[in-house]
């Protein structure tokens, strides 16, 4: 399999879906500003009002595109993983039969 | 070549504190990944990629066409951003497999080699296999991140609180990320 930028491109819009930015927010935030509302979501907004001032937050790690992250997650990939597999024909027999025994049709 | 230690030095997604403390628990895979995977969520009320639910229905279209369905554990492979409610319809989860249920299957099946499959297992050498090392309530599984099931985003978020057993740390977290990342991205040559 060739490694050419469209298919490059084409498999970072299949990872980008999943890759969220929670580690930009390590540490409970409060806020005035609407950005607040996505806490949870784990976006942490680099502005906020205090005492009616408008005060700017430095990140504790600089704002990342998707790419970059997900192309640094895979240089890490990799390297852990480097000795991965797919699953031989007979472990792909055990997992398919593995979730016939469980499963039942509906 | 690129060390391990580069590589995570190069993800600004990892935070820089974090850094250090997450490439040493990398380098010593999977010696100890039951210490570090799970944590504690920083929001009880929010349901976050890779927490682990129990008893959820779950079902696919088999080789048959037909629809079969089980009831299992699941991990919730959606960004935590679209699991945020109203934020979509659906949400995305995979099951999870017990090492239990799984060895007992092979044994059943006669399959060989078992010991190797279970240790290929722990040591996440298949691209779709996330290890689970076991935890309070969880025994010893692994995801299986060849197969996706659709809940509706309602649904997940009207039950997560009562089911979820265990959510991600955030050094678990970075894992699961690379691993799902390296998945669905990875280039495989004529070689692998």
């Amino acid at each position: 399999m060739k490694t050419t930028p469209t298919k490059t491109i084409l498999l970072t819009m299949v990872a980008l879906p999943f890759v969220s930015f929670q580690p930009v927010s390590d540490k409970p935030f409060q806020s005035a500003l609407l950005e607040a509302k996505s806490d949870s979501c784990q976006f942490r907004p680099n502005f906020m009002i205090v005492n009616g001032n408008l005060i700017e937050i430095p990140f504790s790690s600089e704002p990342t595109s998707e790419i970059e992250t997900i192309s640094s997650l895979l240089e890490i990939g990799n390297i852990l993983f480097k000795d991965a597999r797919n699953e031989t024909p007979a472990e792909l027999e055990a997992m398919r039969s593995y979730f016939k025994s469980k499963y039942k049709k509906v | 070549m690129m060390t391990l230690e580069d590589a995570i030095k190069r993800a600004n997604i990892i935070l820089p504190e974090h850094k250090s403390e997450f490439t040493s628990y990398l380098q010593k895979l999977p010696q100890g990944i039951e210490k570090w995977l799970y944590g504690t969520p920083d929001n009880p009320n929010s349901l976050y990629q890779g927490d682990i639910l129990i008893d959820l229905p779950v079902c696919f279209v088999n080789e048959a066409g037909d629809v079969v369905k089980g009831i299992d554990y699941v991990a919730m492979i959606s960004n935590a951003c679209d699991m945020q409610p109203n934020r979509k319809e659906t949400v995305i989860a995979s099951p999870i497999v017990r090492f239990s249920e799984y060895e007992k299957h092979l044994r059943d099946t006669a399959e060989k080699g078992i010991d190797n499959k279970l240790m290929d297992i722990r040591y996440n050498k298949f691209f779709n296999r996330f290890y689970l090392p076991s935890n309070g309530d969880l025994q010893e599984s692994f995801i299986d991140f060849s197969k996706m099931v659709t809940f509706n985003s309602n649904y997940a978020n009207s039950i997560y609180s009562q089911k979820r057993l265990l959510s991600l740390s955030q050094h678990g977290f970075y894992f699961f990320l690379i691993k799902l990342t390296f998945h669905f991205a990875r280039m495989e040559y004529p070689y692998s």
